[in-house]
């Protein structure tokens, strides 16, 4: 396979180029604080439990943390996921992308199920015993659901 | 028959025996799944070429379609097949992986099949280039292994602690290959005995890697065994037994990666000692630092190693007879013929992850080999060349 190597070059160049003048954007719109403060909520049938950021990231990330509990997240689009990433898990949703690749093809863990809205998780949650997921702090929890983790504003 | 056999038809029947499974079930889940990398690259220098790339824009030998198919057979039994068709010719396509999957506590999981070596970190997954930054993983660390499949068992025990969590994993098994040593000559190898253990600790942004395997491990030379025998009834016994295409292979490895939203570094460093003749020992490492900016991430990253083969031993007396002579001259020969793949190399690269499941990237790497030794390169020129190129790549990643 032979290809004129100036031109590849000069594209090359170019998609460099466009990378680094990416530097000066950002992508996050700037929403209202309360909107994006996070809180972990499970169904636990009324069972104690509270989780560490640490144990939190591991569960998200499809560690073990000790009970046996199903994590249903929002998909990558969603802000309220963006702002997990960020102060929860502390990566990119690409590298978080990457990492799940990884994963799943060397059969080591499954990426959790993802759901489009806020209503579809709550619903999936309250009918699922064990099911874990975060939300948006403004959201009313139904009383069968139990706040395991709650993220400190200033973080 | 021997265990690792019973294994892998273990796994196969599964995966025969489904359509009578599942018959009766209510919905079997049936997930497929696969990842694709396309590469292109050319080397800066007309005297050599490197892992297939020469001085023309080529395909290399990193593009490849791999396919998955996960079936979940009960809450607790799943079976997996990845079936990987390539661009390389010193690979066959064909079933990379296929074992049963038994998860039957959150904190355990077993795999009982053919699956990849978990020798470093991305070692399994290393023909998913969606999964790590660079377009070629170190070489130093992650290529020339003899062997990198096998047939057995693989268990994985994690626990979990408010600050951190860990995972034990311990796997054993063997494998037979035939091995390109060229495109034209190939040789049978046997890893047997195999038992791997990796302990993986995370905690915060960090994570931590250590692990050892051991096997035992034979190559199948007749010329060279043929050498072995006249020289143990020549009673040139320490000369013989320098000859040796069996015995132990340990390969030891630390690694760390600390990632944050920012920006992440990586480490690893890997170790090979055995007394098999082909098997140099071999001290390896790389640096990788990056840093993320929106969907852009930028590596910087060093890789270098260090290989000694072992040194002919001075046993044959010289000038008491011209077959005698003969003979240690081709037993020297042996020695000095053993390419030796020392490497630095400094690359700089940029990933564009362009949506979710998609990613280009574009990376530069200098080479620096040492002069005399092979240094991973085919060399075309020996007067000409001088063991510095640069490998310019571009690649697409996508998983689907």
């Amino acid at each position: 396979m032979k290809m004129h190597i100036p031109s590849i070059k000069t594209s090359l160049l170019v998609w460099l180029f466009s990378a680094f003048s990416a530097f000066s954007t950002n992508a996050i719109t700037q929403v209202n604080d309360e909107e994006l403060r996070i809180v972990v909520v499970a169904n636990l049938q009324q069972q104690e439990l509270e989780l560490s950021k640490q144990q939190v990231k591991s569960l998200f990330m499809g560690s073990f943390v000790g009970h046996e509990l199903k994590v249903v997240t929002l998909p990558p689009s969603s802000l309220v996921r963006v702002n997990f990433n960020t102060k929860v898990i502390g990566m990119t949703e690409d590298r978080i992308q990457s990492f799940w690749a990884q994963m799943r093809f060397s059969g080591r863990k499954t990426q959790p199920k993802e759901l489009n809205d806020i209503d579809a998780l709550l619903e999936y949650v309250e009918n699922t015993p064990g099911a874990v997921t975060y939300l948006p702090s403004t959201v009313r929890l139904p009383d069968s659901l139990q706040v395991i983790y709650t993220l400190p504003n200033s973080n | 028959m021997k265990l690792s056999r019973i294994l892998f038809l273990s796994a196969l029947s599964g995966f025969s025996g489904l359509s009578a499974t599942y018959s009766y079930a209510d919905t079997p889940e049936f997930r497929f799944s696969g990842f694709s990398r396309v590469v292109l690259g050319t080397l800066d220098d007309k005297n050599a070429s490197y892992e297939g790339y020469d001085n023309n824009i080529s395909a290399g030998e990193g593009s490849l379609l791999g396919l998955q198919l996960d079936v979940d057979l009960s809450e607790t039994f799943s079976l997996t097949s990845q079936l990987l068709a390539h661009s390389s010719e010193n690979r066959n396509s064909g079933v990379e992986w296929l074992y049963l999957s038994y998860h039957p506590i959150p904190e355990l999981n077993v795999k009982l099949g053919r699956q990849r070596a978990p020798f470093h970190l991305y070692s399994d997954t290393l023909d998913v280039g969606y999964a790590y930054p660079w377009i070629n993983p170190p070489q130093q660390v992650y290529s020339g292994y003899l062997f990198d499949q096998f047939d057995g068992i693989d268990l994985t025990y994690e626990i979990s602690a408010e600050d951190f969590n860990a995972e034990f994993e311990a796997y054993w098994g063997e494998f037979k290959d035939e091995l390109s040593v060229s495109s034209v000559q190939k040789i049978d190898t046997e890893v047997t005995n195999m038992l791997g253990l990796v302990l993986t600790v995370k905690s915060q942004n960090f994570t931590f890697r250590a692990s050892t395997v051991n096997t035992d491990f034979s190559v199948e030379i007749p010329e060279m065994k043929a050498l072995a025998d006249i020289l143990y009834q020549l009673n040139y016994t320490l000369s013989a037994d320098s000859l040796k295409t069996q015995g132990k292979v340990q390969i030891n490895q630390l690694g760390m990666t600390y990632d944050n939203i920012d920006y992440f570094v990586k480490s690893e460093i890997t170790q090979v000692t055995s007394p098999v003749i082909f098997v140099p020992d071999i001290i390896s490492y790389y640096v990788s630092a990056g840093k993320t900016v929106d969907s852009f991430t930028y590596h910087f990253t060093y890789g270098r190693n260090n290989a000694d083969f072992a040194e002919p031993v001075v046993e044959i007396r010289a000038g008491l007879d011209p077959q005698i002579d003969a003979l240690s001259a081709g037993y020297q020969t042996i020695f000095d013929t053993f390419p030796n793949d020392v490497l630095t190399s400094y690359a700089l690269g940029v990933r564009w992850d362009l949506k979710v499941g998609m990613a280009l990237k574009a990376e530069v790497t200098h080479l620096r080999g040492v002069k005399g030794e092979r240094s991973y390169f085919n060399i075309q020129d020996l007067e000409k060349f001088d063991y510095k190129a640069n490998l310019i790549q571009v690649a697409w990643e996508w998983v689907f």
